[in-house]
C-alpha cells in the first residue's frame, strides 16, 4: 500500500505502547524472544520501533508517541489502528481496533486510496456522518463553516 | 479415594500459588483509550498532535502534514 500510494497522500507510523511486552500481561514468543519489555522510557520504545522497522523491511516514516500515550488515547489506537485523515482534518476512514477491525481498515483505507489516486479528488464524506460528527463535536461544525467562507 | 483426595489437595495448593504469584507480579497500567465510551468516526476532526520522528531531530505536526496531502495513520508496535 505504502509503495502504491506514497506520492499521493503522506504515511506515519505513529508507534505506541507494546500490545504484548514479554513482561507484559499478554507475552507473545516474539516479545520473549527478541527481548521486547513494556517500554521504560522514550528510548526504549524508539530502540523497539527501529528494531521494526529493520527487521520487518519497512520504510515508511514513524513517528513515537510520547510516554504519556496522549495521542494513543486520542485516537483509541492500542492495540493497532488505521486512520486515513483528509486535507480538511477529517477522518475518511477510522477503522476499528486490531487485532479485529485492523484488517477491514487497511482494506477500506486501500479502497479510499484507489478512488482518490484515480480521480485526483478526495472521496466525498457522507453529508449523513459529516451532521453526526458535527453533533458530536462542536468544533467540527466550527471548522466546517470556516471552510466555507 | 486417598489418592484422589490427595491429587484435589496438590492442585488446589498450586493454584492458590499461581493466585499468589500473579498477584504479587507488577501490575503496569495500560493506557486509557476513549474507545469504550466513543469512538472516533468517519467525518470526525482527527485529534492533532505533534509527535518526534524516529530519528529523534525532527517532528511531525499532522495538522501541517495533512494541508498539502491526505495522511493514513497507522498506529502499532512491534508484539
Amino acid at each position: 500500500m505504502y509503495q502504491t500510494y506514497k506520492d499521493v497522500v503522506e504515511f506515519r507510523i505513529v508507534y505506541i505502547n507494546e500490545a504484548h511486552a514479554a513482561d507484559g500481561s499478554w507475552p507473545m514468543p516474539i516479545a520473549v524472544k527478541k527481548g521486547i519489555n513494556e517500554h521504560k522510557s522514550l528510548e526504549d520504545r524508539c530502540t523497539t520501533a527501529k528494531m521494526l522497522l529493520k527487521d520487518k523491511q519497512l520504510t515508511i516514516p514513524c513517528v513515537i508517541d510520547g510516554m504519556d500515550n496522549a495521542v494513543n488515547e486520542a485516537y483509541s489506537a492500542w492495540p493497532d489502528r488505521i486512520f486515513v485523515v483528509r486535507t480538511d482534518g477529517r477522518l475518511a476512514v477510522a477503522a476499528g481496533q486490531g487485532p479485529f477491525g485492523f484488517k477491514p481498515g487497511v482494506e477500506a483505507a486501500e479502497k479510499w486510496l484507489a478512488e482518490f489516486k484515480e480521480s485526483g479528488d478526495e472521496p466525498a464524506l457522507d453529508p449523513k456522518a459529516i451532521e453526526a460528527a458535527e453533533s458530536r463535536d462542536p468544533k467540527a461544525r466550527e471548522t466546517n463553516e470556516n471552510r466555507k467562507q | 479415594m486417598k489418592p484422589l483426595f490427595a491429587l484435589s489437595c496438590l492442585l488446589l495448593a498450586c493454584g492458590i500459588c499461581l493466585a499468589q504469584a500473579d498477584a504479587q507480579r507488577p501490575k503496569r497500567e495500560r493506557p486509557k483509550n476513549r474507545n469504550q465510551q466513543e469512538a472516533l468516526k468517519v467525518a470526525e476532526l482527527a485529534p492533532k498532535f505533534v509527535l518526534k520522528s524516529l530519528d529523534g531531530e525532527s517532528e511531525t505536526d499532522l495538522a501541517v502534514l495533512r494541508e498539502t496531502k491526505p495522511v493514513v495513520l497507522i498506529f502499532g508496535s512491534y508484539t
